[in-house]
């Protein structure tokens, strides 16, 4: 049983990279690994390496965010987005692109702070009376989330139809515009979140038993709790801040690797780490290669997410066994 | 072991502790006897320092609660929580294990050591078969021993278990109880619990406190507290006392008449 646990959670972690070499040779411009030009090299380096590279990392925040805060919130329908993550950087973005569009580094810097500033919101909301607790942390995220919604509204009004689109796109989220800056602006945050999460692996365990038991086991709750927010906050907005936002992933990665390899972060990190970034280096390399056009991602996500989770949802409805 | 001075904490203007003073001496088992809503898991819940309580003192081992750190709190004091909802299926040993918690730092794992313990004390309560077994598909008797096993794994001095055979059916309840008095002689264990039926308590605690309304109407050995008189005050209903001195049976009495099993039960 334990031993099936340690192979299953080995392969699938280390399943992202065979998938990354062979989609590294798919797309719309043709190349063969016998036969290279310089060209080819080109595109390769410049264009099919980035873009494989951090489809990899978004697979492994989103997924690591979401199986953490799952765990530190006891609940198994928290997404990473929900302190209004998502909500917070897309209006972030949108204000960078409202008032500086020319600035390149500025949008994703922009969407990175206000994605923390949404965080901090919601978490302080959520202190009610000194408690830290689920309920209040999932309202708090809606009411944030809502908040920062109506003030992107206000900015899309503000916008000429050029600069709309732009933030239309940029909340589908892609990675169609992936080069190597992104990556070096993506990976602090993605470095030092998932190895610190992962050193947490115990305490995430403890933290997912429930607030009372994990006090009744000496456990400073509310610190923890906010680490871990903090944590994947810090994961996840690194990467949507120059990714827009993708849908869904965090969401439904942990659920998989958790029916695979069962509810032990010590295996479910690693894993979801690398089932995320598998599931997320197919839907792209299906976004780039399926028609003329490059498809955003969130869209083939949610769309194949979707039913999923519905499943997921009548299969579990009596709890999470 | 426990010292309670002048407790008070209430919820709202009805429900709570007030004034309660208690102390226990170590190595006692200590039942807590009182309605529904009346203080027992309030009181309870101060001691695990669960609450803040707004006035009144709680020393452990003579020190003052409120100056333990949640850490150290926790390799005193030991618990089962009344209310715990299923989390994710881990195996029992697994959830077992976690009452090393307190020895762990916050970037540390439990070692090779741990998971020996571990499988030692189910085997002391007798629940090893379920060690590979998910804690959220065993029975209620199995799930109060899995969570005492886990309690025992802090190594504490004081066990605290809130309604510890409350959905139990009768074979397991004195099951439970059997290795909880058994349990703390062996350990040298401090043991308050809350029950319902003070037969279980007569049966197995050395003394009983008597609680109702958030206020302790009366506290002492078993022989000292069970009579009719202290019964009515704190159910507000008959109750017949039999048996000898030393091994009390209680009865209750109901007012209205009995089921009349020869009526004809209307269509």
């Amino acid at each position: 049983m334990n031993a099936s646990i340690k192979t299953n959670s080995f392969y699938l972690t280390l399943s992202p990279f065979p998938i990354a070499l062979m989609v590294l040779f798919l797309g719309r411009y043709s190349l063969t690994i016998t036969s290279l030009s310089s060209e080819d090299f080109f595109v390769l380096l410049n264009i099919r390496a980035p873009r494989i590279i951090l489809c990899m990392m978004a697979g492994v925040a989103l997924s690591v965010a979401g199986a953490s805060l799952q765990s530190c919130l006891r609940n198994p329908l928290v997404a990473p987005y929900i302190l209004g993550q998502s909500q917070g950087a897309a209006f972030g973005a949108a204000l960078a692109m409202l008032f500086l569009p020319n600035c390149m580094y500025l949008i994703p810097a922009s969407a990175l702070v206000f994605s923390f500033i949404a965080v901090g919101l919601a978490c302080s909301l959520a202190r009610v009376r000194g408690e830290f607790s689920t309920v209040t942390t999932v309202l708090s995220g809606v009411i944030v989330a809502g908040v920062f919604t109506a003030l992107l509204s206000i900015i899309k009004l503000a916008s000429d139809p050029y600069r709309l689109s732009g933030i239309v796109f940029w909340m589908m989220g892609g990675f169609h515009k992936s080069c190597w800056d992104d990556i070096l602006m993506a990976l602090p945050g993605l470095v030092i979140g998932f190895s610190i999460l992962y050193l947490m692996r115990y305490r995430l365990n403890v933290l997912s038993m429930g607030s009372n038991d994990a006090k009744l086991l000496g456990v400073n709750i509310n610190r923890d709790r906010l680490i871990v927010i903090a944590l994947s906050t810090l994961m996840c907005s690194s990467i949507i801040a120059v990714t827009g936002i993708i849908a869904w992933i965090g969401l439904i990665v942990p659920h998989m690797a958790r029916s695979l390899i069962g509810p032990d972060n010590k295996y479910l990190i690693p894993a979801s780490a690398g089932l995320g970034a598998s599931l997320l280096l197919i839907t792209d390399t299906l976004c780039r290669t399926l028609t003329t056009y490059d498809i955003p991602v969130s869209i083939i996500t949610t769309l194949v997410a979707a039913p999923y989770f519905i499943y997921l949802l009548r299969k579990v409805a009596g709890g999470w066994n | 072991m426990i010292t309670i001075n002048n407790l008070h904490f209430m919820y709202n203007d009805h429900s709570g502790i007030k004034n309660v003073n208690l102390k226990i001496e170590p190595n006692e088992v200590v039942s807590l006897l009182g309605p529904n809503g009346s203080g027992k898991t309030t009181l309870l819940k101060s001691i695990y320092g669960l609450l803040n309580p707004k006035k009144g003192r709680i020393y452990l081992d003579c020190k003052l609660i409120s100056t333990i750190k949640s850490s150290e709190l926790a390799k005193i004091v030991g618990g089962v929580p009344q209310d715990h909802q299923n989390s994710f299926p881990y195996k029992v040993l697994d959830l077992v294990v976690m009452g090393r918690t307190p020895y762990l730092s916050i970037f540390s794992s439990p070692l090779q050591e741990d998971y020996q313990k571990g499988r030692k004390i189910l085997s002391e309560l007798g629940i090893s078969g379920l060690a590979e077994r998910p804690y959220t598909q065993i029975s209620g008797g199995e799930r109060q021993l899995t969570f005492i096993a886990r309690a025992l794994m802090q190594e504490p001095k004081i066990l605290l278990l809130d309604e510890p055979v409350a959905h139990l059916d009768i074979k397991n309840k004195v099951k439970v109880l059997t290795i909880v008095r058994d349990i703390a002689r062996e350990k040298n264990l401090t043991v308050l619990m809350s029950l319902h039926d003070p037969n279980d308590a007569i049966k197995f605690s050395h003394k009983i406190v008597l609680i109702k309304d958030g206020t302790i109407i009366d506290y002492g050995s078993v022989e000292k507290i069970i009579d009719e008189k202290n019964l009515k005050k704190i159910y507000d209903i008959e109750f017949d006392i039999l048996g000898t001195d030393t091994e009390k049976v209680i009865m209750y009495k109901i007012s209205t008449a009995p089921l009349d099993r020869n009526e004809t039960i209307p269509a």
